[in-house]
């Protein structure tokens, strides 16, 4: 079920109302129903549903059992099960293709797998909260199905943001009441993700895709702007469909983890990274960072733990060379940019910059993220980043003269372009300012409504309805 | 908050359901303005019909000219002109029938009121779906001038034209004549979701900016050919649907000399069956019941009926009278007329004109005579035009449109001038007037070629 179809809309509207009709016990029993319908909605999800279940009965079991367990060695199996289970199911899914052919080349047979719905959320979600239970953070859900309705929550499991257990499972317990100006925040978050997601990605997405998909059949120029609008893509669809779920949440009663907390406002790549896909980086850096020693363990552990951070989460995107390099490339530039610091013995909190060189320092690092984006975006549409690389340097004199009418070509016509910048830079200004729907619902009322048919006429006459590419969904 | 925690549970519920509520009417002017927008431009012509034939509509609507009738979905123009009347706009007096009705004007007609409906190749389906559709819109006319085709009595598969509305057609036959079609009403709810699809709506935008300044453009992108008639209508190097929906066809075609027009009727006559007539050997009963049904349905509904026959161009006429005569074609043909007359005599129907171009009369001045002869027998019109008694001195007084049949007076073999039929054919008033003072000939007295003197 896409969450810009009129038929999420319509059974999304319909649980929020029975939800609030419901006594505060029987709720979470009607989302966990929703959410099994919403993930058998698609009928290619339903032989895939054993596949939620026993994730979900393991480790719900595994929890349950580590509670109770005292033995070290058995309390580790239990959590060798669990990690069994869900990096099993992971790594068939998405790595037994690529490592049966990076490991027996034309003897092995591609199973050519399609990853169910939501299989990276359920997995590290509920990967996550064993762990937990091994390290005795919080106590063991007891009740299998509000368990359950943790791992499959639908508003989060298309594209996250990943879920912890501390954080979501009490929510689950004590349902909240109906409350008029959260489920209106919450409306105005899902608003403020349709704008993203349908106007201004989809506004440059058609380009994109195109210049991706045949990068030796463009010059140096509109390469270079691919490059450089594929951040601006990938972070209107991700974060957008993270505001849709995150309202509809909200809608419901709970608060989802945040994701993003304007990245592209951010001075430094590694403060960038800080503020993006928060619950993957949140995820890797409670699971994988600490454990491994985090920067207590010397400058040269501190780096090696970043770079293996950051491999692993290129190979957590998908079994391709080129989400590996983008994992390298981010944590080279990363532990480059934390040799930097300490090299120049930066404080932790600077002095703000002045403004300019803030707008350039800004610019830079923008820029530093696209180019890194390239593998990233090579290995999603299938093309190679040696052609994009090669290929933006060349043809820059030549292509001048008709860039304009080669953009069109492209799929990036005037009114395209005019969408994306005015909106990306409306978008931008608002988050700027904070969490908006929080600074939003604080604005006197002829100011908000003006705002809210501003956004729903954007929809209205620049949205691209029928169309559902999260990108995030896929992995 | 302690005012909220001091309300009684029930009114801050309803209090807050109200809130809700509010917030969405608020909202609401949004989603009126996209099916509003939608509704009206409407650029496939779900709701309001192709983009071009609308442009035509709308021109014809406004009474103006409109030029390329060639280019013309003339059914879809009806349609829409139909859909689009006003009480206003709603003629008093329409046209029914082929191309051979389309030369009836205003001027004809005598009526500024008058429409012309008749549509190119009209079958029996589309004579009859043309006055349902006004009878559907609640535009009813006054009087319906009914050009009547040979070709509606029969029911052969050749006798219909493919462009009818077929569907309408059933419809109508079921729900106006109750005759069981099968037909079942189409789903309309989705061609109603169109209306709320915001891709449609962002269609009709871009359609809409699109067109606002210089030439109108269909879906395609493609110029709409009908336009406004500039300039002299007489002089068009086109033909064009005038502003009362008759055909004034281009000036260089009008302004062929009678040896072209010769040869042209000459070619006709080889092709004569083709015209909706292959296979046209005897009428056909259903066909007949029908026409006397949809009169039926004409007069259910106070509409006046007046039939008109349509010569045909007179050597093709007695070319058909001979084929007929000596080798037996087109004998369906040659009973159609026969039918008609007799059927409008037995129900007081008017029926003015003749298929025979050598039967037309010129009706006043035979009004004249007839009236004369009564004066001078004793006796009123009325008894002078129906007793048997004076048939022949009836006969010997009918003025025939001398010098008519004129070779001038047609285009072709099939389609006769304004000029021949404002010959014979007075206004529609002065029909109604004779008709309903009895004074109008009895239709079956006109002494017309047909199978019943075909060898005599």
């Amino acid at each position: 079920m896409d969450f810009n179809s009129l038929v999420y809309l319509g059974f999304f509207c319909a649980v929020a109302a029975v939800n609030y009709l419901l006594p505060k016990a029987a709720r979470p029993w009607l989302l966990l129903v929703a959410s099994y319908a919403f993930y058998l909605y698609d009928p290619r999800n339903a032989q895939l549903v054993a596949l939620l279940l026993s994730a979900t009965l393991i480790t719900w079991a595994c929890g349950l059992a580590l509670e109770r367990l005292t033995n070290p060695w058995v309390r580790r199996l239990f959590l060798c099960l669990s990690f069994l289970t869900c990096m099993g199911v992971l790594f068939f899914y998405k790595y037994y293709d690529f490592f049966g052919e990076a490991l027996l080349g034309s003897y092995f047979t591609p199973l050519k797998l399609a990853a169910p719905l939501g299989l990276s959320y359920f997995t590290f979600a509920s990967l996550g909260y064993a762990v937990d239970q091994y390290q005795g953070k919080y106590p063991p859900e007891k009740n299998l199905f509000r368990y359950a309705l943790f791992v499959s929550f639908f508003p989060a499991i298309v594209t996250g943001p990943i879920e912890q257990g501390d954080h979501l499972l009490p929510q689950l317990k004590a349902p909240r009441p109906f409350d008029y100006d959260r489920c209106a925040g919450g409306l105005f978050r899902m608003l403020w993700g349709y704008v993203k997601t349908m106007v201004i990605a989809e506004a440059v997405s058609p380009y994109v895709r195109q210049v991706y998909s045949h990068p030796a059949d463009y010059a140096g120029p509109y390469l270079a702007a691919a490059a450089v609008l594929f951040s601006l893509y990938l972070y209107m669809n991700f974060s957008g469909c993270c505001d849709l779920a995150i309202g509809s949440a909200r809608i419901l009663g709970y608060d989802l983890l945040e994701n993003f907390e304007s990245p592209f406002l951010s001075p430094t790549f590694r403060e960038l990274w800080r503020r993006w896909h928060m619950s993957l980086t949140g995820w890797f850096r409670r699971y994988l960072y600490v454990p491994l020693g985090g920067s207590r363990k010397g400058l040269f552990r501190h780096c090696m733990n970043l770079l293996l951070v950051f491999l692993f989460s290129g190979l957590w995107h998908g079994a391709d060379w080129g989400y590996l390099w983008w994992g390298l490339a981010s944590g080279l530039l990363s532990v480059a940019g934390l040799l930097f610091d300490k090299a120049l013995k930066r404080p932790k909190n600077p002095q703000p910059l002045p403004l300019p060189l803030r707008v350039l320092q800004v610019l830079r690092t923008y820029l530093l993220f696209s180019l890194v984006f390239v593998f990233f975006a090579c290995a999603l549409y299938g093309s190679s980043p040696a052609v994009m690389f090669a290929g933006m340097f060349k043809g820059w004199s030549g292509a001048l003269p008709g860039l304009a009418s080669g953009f069109v070509a492209a799929g990036l016509d005037a009114a395209s372009a005019r969408v994306a910048l005015i909106g990306a830079a409306f978008v931008f200004a608002c988050e700027a300012l904070g969490n908006v729907s929080q600074w939003v619902r604080k604005l006197p009322f002829w100011v908000r409504w003006p705002l809210y048919y501003l956004l729903c006429l954007s929809i209205l006459f620049f949205g691209a309805f029928g169309q559902s590419a999260y990108i995030y969904q896929q992995y | 908050m302690e005012n909220k925690q001091a309300r009684p549970l029930w009114l801050h519920r309803l209090l807050t359901g109200l809130r809700i509520l509010s917030r969405f009417l608020l909202l609401l002017p949004i989603p009126v303005f996209m099916v509003w927008f939608s509704y009206n431009v409407d650029r496939s012509g779900l709701f309001q019909g192709d983009l071009a034939p609308r442009e035509a509509a709308n021109l014809l609507l406004e009474g103006k000219d409109v030029t390329n009738f060639e280019q013309m979905d003339e059914r879809q123009v009806v349609r829409l002109y139909i859909q689009n009347l006003t009480e206003e706009t709603t003629p008093e007096v329409i046209g029914l029938g082929s191309s051979r009705v389309l030369q009836f004007t205003q001027n004809i007609i005598g009526s500024g009121r008058f429409f012309n409906l008749g549509v190119t190749g009209a079958d029996i389906r589309d004579v009859m779906t043309t006055f349902y559709l006004m009878d559907k819109e609640g535009r009813l006319p006054k009087t319906v001038v009914w050009s009547v085709d040979p070709w509606v009595l029969y029911g052969g598969e050749n006798s219909l034209d493919s462009r009818a509305d077929a569907e309408l057609y059933q419809e109508f036959l079921q729900e106006i004549l109750h005759i069981d079609t099968g037909y079942q009403e189409p789903d309309k709810v989705e061609l109603w979701k169109a209306l709320a699809e915001p891709a449609y709506f962002q269609g009709n935008v871009d359609y809409y900016l699109q067109n606002r300044n210089g030439q109108a453009l269909d879906d395609s992108g493609n110029a709409i050919p009908f336009q406004e008639v500039t300039g002299d209508p007489y002089n068009q190097p086109t033909a064009i649907k005038r502003g009362d929906g008759s055909i004034l066809y281009s000036a260089s075609y009008r302004g062929r000399d009678a040896a072209e027009v010769s040869a042209d009727a000459m070619l006709q006559l080889g092709t004569f069956d083709s015209l909706h007539m292959e296979g046209f050997t005897q009428l056909d009963e259903a066909q007949c019941k029908a026409v006397m049904a949809f009169i039926q349905y004409l007069r259910s509904r106070d509409v006046n009926v007046i039939l008109v026959l349509s010569p045909f161009y007179p050597t093709l006429y007695q070319e058909l009278f001979n084929q007929y005569t000596y080798e037996g074609q087109h004998s369906g043909f040659f009973q159609v007329e026969r039918w008609l007359r007799s059927y409008a005599a037995s129900e007081d129907i008017p029926l003015i004109g003749s298929y025979d171009p050598c039967t037309l009369i010129d009706l006043e001045a035979s009004l004249a005579n007839w009236d004369k002869l009564a004066g001078e027998a004793g006796t009123s019109t009325q008894e002078f035009l129906r007793a048997d008694q004076y048939a022949e001195t009836r006969q010997q007084a009918t003025v025939y449109l001398n010098p008519w049949p004129d070779y001038n007076a047609y285009y072709d073999g099939v389609h006769c001038t304004g000029e021949l039929l404002h010959a014979f054919f007075p206004s529609v008033d002065r029909i109604l007037q004779l008709a309903s003072n009895d004074l109008l000939p009895d239709p079956t007295e006109i002494l017309v070629r047909t199978v019943e003197n075909a060898n005599g």
